[in-house]
């Protein structure tokens, strides 16, 4: 493959990338959870489109929205019930916590759905872009992708609910003060980080496969890409996720792809030492 | 005056007798333990085998994380490296076996030196997340074409280690008690309070002199060896090798559960977490054999939420037990 070619691939992967991390820097930069069940999210997102998809026998595209309002209320529920009760405590309590949300949901999956790797049928041939064959769907994706995070870019700078989440995620005390409720705009915004790990899940699920376990590489890869880009910051989970995309891309196609799987945790331990707060990171919380 | 007296009295009686309670079961559990062969079935030895493994994985994983309040996602690292390190000098290198485990738990005091330099400079929240990527770096590398010339790479291999279960019974007994015994001393210790203070304020703790990450270090390789060693029997016990299996996550979220039950931070808090988890997980696995890790999670859930100290911290302040840090 030409060297624009993997370009252009690692492009792709890494707007799916970018995506799946957005809503773990997003409800990073609400509520100051990291949430490691975000992976899981993404996991029930894929298996709502795979069932969805060839039990329903619906359409693949149009399981999408499902898949988002799915996990978007199932977040709430987890906010609500779990991550709510713990909220006020130290950053490790809710690590703990949302890890073994995380242990429970994957666990229950592979009960649930069996370890078989499950795929969602969606093909339109492919077509080709710089000597290489790309599949349409990939690119499709990467248009959802893309509408997706200008959506959001404008929903929190236009909306009176956008406002208020940037609000709670600059300053929640003052944020309070001005009349705002921040447990409901925690609420909404832990559940926008699910709406997005459902999407991620869905492309995830049209574009590669389903299993319970898709999680566990996935979180890496999150974090990876949201160390990279700075805890919090949206623009930056995307720049992440494309770089991982394309470091992948090129590792892959000059390596092998077993090696490329060891980029992720290399970059992210090797940010957490030498750039610690990421290229667009938050800079000190005032609250 | 008098009163003042009497209490410093009454509180020396309390800690005396808490040493005595503590030897006197101690010395109960010795006997049991020793002649248990004897009297039990070979289903009880091996149920008591898997039992001090999991109360040795504990007590390692409590004096890192309990002590420092640094989470360790990544403690599946030191037992696998250590099993895997002990598995191949008995098989390749024909190394006698108590030799051998031994060496594969040095061997994981080496990598958690090396690890351990550069991942306890992070912060708390940082270093779980990273020792995370590391338990799937180092997985990978042991999957990993370039090392499968000595460690058989993604397939692993079955081996049968020239131990019987009885004997590996009375070696976990042992490693078990060495580790109860260190986690007594290290709590009960300067160094153990140092620790305490590190997970309390570190910035306090540095105020007053303490170097955190030196003290972090020391801990991280004891709790490295303790869990090593643990992991050579465990692996000479499963019979086979795989990086699935030795590095899977399921050797972290079991001393995770059966510390947060017990209580971190405590001498026995390991203990009674695996005593009552180790019981759940005989009957789930014969009624639910796929559920129980499920099942696991759930507890840990409700731990963290409702009873983040654990039992032993509760009855404390419950004054059910005293408050000495020797239990």
């Amino acid at each position: 493959m030409g060297v624009s070619a993997v370009l252009l691939q690692g492009l792709l992967l890494g707007s799916l990338y970018g995506l799946a991390a957005c809503g773990l820097s997003f409800v990073f930069g609400v509520m100051t959870i990291i949430n490691l069940a975000h992976a899981e999210f993404i996991m029930f997102g894929a298996y709502t489109t795979f069932f969805m998809a060839v039990i329903l026998k619906m359409n693949a595209l149009l399981t999408i929205p499902f898949s988002m309002v799915l996990v978007g209320i199932f977040a709430i529920f987890i906010y609500l019930v779990l991550i709510k009760r713990v909220a006020s405590e130290n950053q490790l309590v809710s690590l703990i916590l949302t890890y073994a949300i995380s242990a429970f949901l994957w666990n229950f999956a592979q009960v649930a759905f069996s370890s078989t790797f499950r795929s969602v049928p969606f093909n339109l041939g492919s077509i080709l872009v710089f000597g290489s064959n790309f599949p349409v769907n990939k690119i499709i994706s990467f248009l959802i992708i893309v509408f997706l995070i200008i959506s959001l870019h404008f929903f929190l700078k236009w909306t009176d609910i956008g406002k208020a989440i940037r609000a709670v995620a600059q300053n929640s005390k003052i944020a309070s003060i001005c009349g705002i409720n921040v447990q409901q705009v925690r609420m909404i915004g832990f559940s926008i980080g699910g709406a997005l790990a459902g999407v991620a899940g869905g492309l995830i699920a049209i574009q590669w496969s389903v299993f319970p376990l898709m999680g566990q590489d996935l979180i890496l890869k999150c974090f990876a890409i949201v160390a990279i880009g700075g805890l919090g910051s949206v623009p930056g989970a995307l720049l992440g996720g494309i770089i991982l995309g394309i470091a992948e891309a090129l590792g892959t196609s000059y390596w092998d792809s077993t090696m490329a799987n060891v980029i992720a945790p290399l970059l992210l331990i090797l940010t957490f030492l030498f750039l610690p707060q990421g290229l667009f990171g938050l800079k000190e919380r005032v609250d | 005056m008098t009163e003042n007296v009497t209490e410093i009295n009454t509180s020396t009686k309390i800690s005396q007798a808490a040493k005595r309670v503590s030897f006197a079961g101690g010395l109960l559990f010795f006997i049991l333990y020793v002649i248990l062969p004897f009297i039990g079935s070979a289903y009880l030895v091996n149920l008591l085998l898997i039992f001090f493994i999991y109360v040795a994985y504990s007590e390692g994983w409590n004096i890192m994380s309990g002590l420092t309040g640094y989470v360790n996602f990544g403690y599946s690292i030191f037992s696998g490296v250590s099993g895997y390190a002990s598995a191949i000098l008995i098989i390749d290198l024909g190394i006698y076996w108590p030799i051998a485990w031994i060496a594969g738990a040095v061997f994981s005091i080496i990598v958690a030196l090396l690890l351990g330099g550069i991942m306890l400079r992070l912060r708390g929240s940082y270093f779980a997340i990273g020792m995370l990527a590391l338990l799937l770096g180092v997985k990978l590398l042991f999957a990993s074409k370039y090392l499968a010339p000595v460690t058989r790479g993604g397939y692993g291999f079955p081996f049968i280690e020239p131990v019987s279960q009885t004997t590996m019974y009375y070696a976990a007994g042992i490693v078990t008690m060495f580790s109860i015994f260190i986690a007594y001393k290290i709590i009960t210790s300067p160094f153990g309070t140092r620790l305490i203070s590190i997970r309390e304020d570190e910035e306090a703790a540095g105020s007053l002199g303490i170097n955190a990450t030196k003290e972090k270090i020391s801990a991280f390789a004891i709790s490295a060896f303790i869990g090593g060693i643990a992991g050579s029997i465990h692996v000479a016990f499963s019979n086979y090798l795989e990086p699935d299996t030795a590095f899977s996550t399921q050797w972290t979220i079991l001393p995770i559960v059966m510390v947060l039950l017990g209580g971190q931070g405590t001498v026995w808090g390991p203990v009674i977490g695996a005593i009552i988890l180790t019981f759940i997980e005989e009957i789930f696995w014969s009624y639910f054999p796929g559920s129980y890790m499920m099942i696991y999670a759930l507890v840990m859930i409700f731990l963290v939420i409702w009873m983040p100290k654990g039992i032993i911290e509760s009855l404390k302040d419950k004054e059910v037990l005293p408050r000495t840090r020797a239990i």
